[in-house]
């Protein structure tokens, strides 16, 4: 193990104190003199055309400032994929889901802002709307884009091997479905924004968001404003999950109104307008067979899915490739086939959540598993060992594993969980299951197509020397990315970490396309390190030169300067520090020359010490044409162990223990590690056992708030036993790779081969709950 | 005339398969996936499919966003 002197500890994190003390200032929490108040007029209907729409007297209400329609934002076509731009700032014809955005208002308060929407006259012509995806994809069905017949918004077909060959070889073929329900990410803090012309047409949006770059992009397009006047300022963000991965209808109507009164114009979403706004998991329906030897190895797997994408398409394009490529690991397969299919039904636009794509077919594919294992008479934890891979392997679609401790994963969960004596041995209500995952370190490609780097990192040395200023476009949405970006930052200058400050967040700064695809640590990461490399190398050149030494004597460690391993003669700069700050209350002390003074040096020298970082990954992929889909630079990998009790007069499930192992390559901080691993557990215990957006018959959400959709609060989670496994990451900066999304696959299969443990009952849709594991429990007996 | 990724794009020749759009723009991606007019284009057709007047062709990357 390297000796590291900050990476692979425990470091405080480095916005702690502001967010205990309540300093931390989150979007909502700001506003300038003389700030507007805006709302949104969203569509109360699923489907219909706007035959007249009238802004007349909203606009003579006094106080109100300005009405904003599509007349005056105009038609520019946005979306995530420019493949799919499929949405415009304001309905114009035509309104797909109720929360269609139709005019937005401007006031001298939220009241009078109310008050202007409700004098809004919109003229209906009311369509038969379609909210069940396999209805919209019937014949018939009401078409809800033009372009795009029989609702179908994206659809893939892949294939890799020979599939009907390999199933033809297999000595067994199980079969499976499986159906999730549509998720609310459910972050704490609603989108909220404000935005704010200068006086010479610069655009500052100060936006809860996890890609500030994106939305800078999105907004200058939208708007038409040349995007070097755009700067997002991304504030403390209070959890994103996917759903503020783009560019939202209340940053652009903010900037847009701000543009239109020459004011600042601020706006929240309420936690309605969260659930309507969504872009957060699909409803995913799969369809799988699994074909295996007798031996237990595994061959050949068939996967179908249909995804309900809502009205839009969002980050959809990718959601539905993943949901087949994230099946090609971490096991062995001769043959994969996939077949997906996303549609478009008049409910809100579902993205990209923790996990994107992977986690509903991880979850069905991981029941698949133990269905096999168990018609084998295979101990599912032996069936997975069997065909798991290891460092170097490819998948069957040329997903490279340059690292992967998923077998250590495996085997450390087993003996911390102690299966062996409890798997198969406990009383009926008890159970135990297990289940694997993995997923990528950020994406092959930017959004956009563009030879962009991902992220570029710029670190700027204090005049005195003893401050390194981190300055990054990423974004730090309660992650810990910033005491991430700090503690790479510390260890490559080999100075304290209380000695770095880390600005990010802001498009000004850097390049960075934000919190997404679990991709900061590795890529920004890359990208601090090689800017502290920079300022490291330039400081010793100029220090080698003033002691008359070989720069490659020369370490920094600690905030210490060594020179062979030794203090050296560094009185004379010792002297010139001191005397040059006359009066100052901190001069440099100690056995060493500290790295302050150092740092000083080099400013004297070259004026501001500067370093600069970037990445972007290499071509991604192999030689496979139609392969390669969530090609990523490295591969974070998971394996869980649950233990639940069940009801069986009732059906209730209360999970137990879970045994969480994670193979995250180094752990640049251990506490943040076992943070997002812990959080993923609890994000997946409510996904498999209490959440589900519900509509009612006209697709107006029933449960829009957090009073009515049930999220696991600390009183539903059990102990967690959290285990970290580090093996070293090639394409990682210091052999890191992600944590953010892996950990969540295996949790949901996790708990339902526990309750099939329990109870005898494969459950197949999800949430489970007391009702439907009753029902369920209560047909077995019949 | 064409749309290319957004773009108009007049036709080389009269009967411009995907492939050979493919190879045309040095396209080197394995995982790009061909759309046109929305739909997705098998890897099969690349050499069959032609590109009409007036179609909106999309080579996509797939993998941006985990």
């Amino acid at each position: 193990m390297t000796d590291y002197q900050v990476l692979n500890t425990r470091a405080p994190r480095l916005d702690g104190p502001a967010k205990a003390t309540g300093r931390a200032k989150y979007a909502d929490d700001l506003s300038m003199p003389g700030t507007l108040y805006a709302a949104l007029l969203q569509s109360p209907l699923a489907h219909a055309k706007i035959r007249h729409l009238d802004v007349s007297r909203a606009r003579k209400l006094a106080g109100v400032k300005a009405v904003v329609t599509a007349k005056e934002a105009g038609l520019i076509k946005y979306g995530v994929s420019p493949a799919r731009y499929d949405e415009t700032l304001f309905a114009h014809d035509r309104v797909r889901y109720v929360g269609d955005e139709i005019a937005a208002v401007a006031a001298v308060d939220q009241e009078t802002a109310q008050e202007a929407l409700s004098l809004i006259k919109v003229d209906y012509e009311e369509l038969p709307a379609v909210f069940d995806m396999f209805d919209a994809m019937k014949e018939g069905a009401p078409q809800i884009h033009d372009e795009f017949p029989g609702n179908i918004n994206a659809e893939v077909h892949q294939e890799f091997g020979n599939t009907d060959a390999a199933f033809d070889e297999c000595d067994l073929v199980v079969n499976h479905t499986f159906l999730n329900k549509r998720q609310d990410a459910a972050f704490i803090e609603p989108h909220a924004c404000l935005a704010f012309f200068d006086l010479d047409g610069k655009l500052t949006l100060y936006t809860s968001t996890q890609v500030p770059h994106y939305v800078m992009r999105t907004v200058s397009m939208v708007l038409q404003i040349p995007v070097g006047n755009v700067r997002v300022v991304k504030p403390y963000v209070g959890g994103g999950f996917g759903p503020k991965c783009e560019a939202t209808p209340l940053e652009m109507s903010c900037a847009l109104l701000a543009r239109e009164t020459g004011k600042p114009v601020k706006m929240a979403y309420t936690r309605e307008q969260v659930f309507l706004h969504s872009r957060a998991r699909h409803q995913f329906y799969a369809e799988m067979s699994l074909g295996v030897k007798k031996d237990g190895t595994m061959v050949a797997l068939r996967n179908k899915a249909i995804l309900d994408g809502g009205a839009y398409t969002s980050f959809g394009i990718a959601t539905v490739y993943y949901s087949g490529s994230l099946l090609g690991g971490p096991y062995k397969l001769q043959a994969m086939k996939y077949d997906g299919h996303r549609v478009y039904t008049n409910k809100p636009t579902c993205g990209a959540q923790r996990g994107h794509g992977g986690v509903a077919h991880r979850a069905a594919f991981e029941q698949l598993l133990d269905m096999t294992a168990e018609k084998l008479g295979m101990d599912p934890v032996d069936m997975r060992l069997k065909n798991i891979m290891t460092t170097g392997d490819l998948t069957v679609n040329e997903l490279d594993m340059s690292s992967l401790g998923m077998k250590e994963c495996i085997e450390a969960i087993r003996d911390r969980s102690d299966w062996n004596n409890k798997k198969g041995k406990l009383p009926k209500g008890k159970g135990i299951g297990m289940a694997c995952g993995f997923f990528v370190s950020g994406a092959g490609y930017p959004i956009y197509r563009s030879d962009t780097y991902h992220s570029t990192v710029v670190i700027k040395m204090s005049e005195d020397g003893g401050i390194a200023n981190v300055l990054t476009g990423s974004a730090e949405i309660g992650q810990g990315s910033d005491t991430v970006m700090g503690m790479i930052a510390a260890e490559t200058l080999g100075m304290k970490l209380e000695n770095v400050r880390v600005y990010s967040g802001d498009t000004d700064m850097s390049v960075d396309l934000g919190a997404y695809s679990s991709r900061q640590t590795l890529m920004t990461g890359h990208a601090t390190k090689e800017a502290a490399e920079q300022v490291r190398d330039q400081i010793a050149r100029f220090l080698a030169a003033e002691m008359g030494c070989d720069g490659a004597s020369i370490t920094f460690r600690d905030g210490n300067v060594l020179f062979d391993g030794g203090p050296g003669d560094f009185a004379k700069i010792r002297t010139m520090y001191i005397k040059e700050h006359r009066g100052w209350t901190d001069p440099p002390t100690g056995d060493f020359l500290t790295f302050r003074e150092a740092a000083r040096l080099a400013f004297l020298q070259a004026g501001t010490i500067v370093g600069t970082g970037k990445y972007k990954p290499p071509r991604l992929g192999g030689a496979y044409k139609g392969a390669a889909v969530g090609t990523s630079p490295a591969y974070g990998c998971s394996a869980q162990i649950v233990e639940v009790t069940v009801d069986l007069e009732t059906g209730e499930v209360t999970v137990d223990n879970m045994t969480d192992a994670h193979d995250c390559g180094l752990a640049i901080n251990r506490t943040l590690v076992e943070g997002q691993m812990q959080g993923s557990l609890s994000m997946g215990l409510g996904e498999c056992l209490f959440e589900e957006v519900k509509f009612d018959s006209r697709g107006r959400i029933m449960n829009a708030s957090l009073g009515e959709y049930r999220i696991p609060t600390a009183l539903d989670m059990p102990n967690v036993k959290s285990i970290i496994v580090e093996s070293n990451e090639p394409n990682g900066p210091y052999g890191a790779k992600e944590v953010g999304e892996g950990a969540i696959m295996p949790t949901i299969p996790a708990i339902l081969n526990a309750i099939y443990d329990a109870t005898g009952v494969r459950i197949t849709e999800l949430p489970v709950s007391s009702e439907r594991l009753f029902m369920a429990m209560k047909g077995i007996r019949k | 005339m064409f749309l290319f990724n957004g773009f108009p794009e007049e036709s080389p020749t009269t009967d411009l398969t995907v492939q050979e759009l493919l190879d045309r723009t040095n396209e080197d991606d394995p995982a790009v996936i061909v759309e046109i007019n929305g739909r997705f284009v098998y890897r099969r057709d690349y050499g069959t499919r032609k590109i009409n007047d007036g179609d909106r062709v999309e080579f996509v990357h797939p993998s941006f966003g985990g």
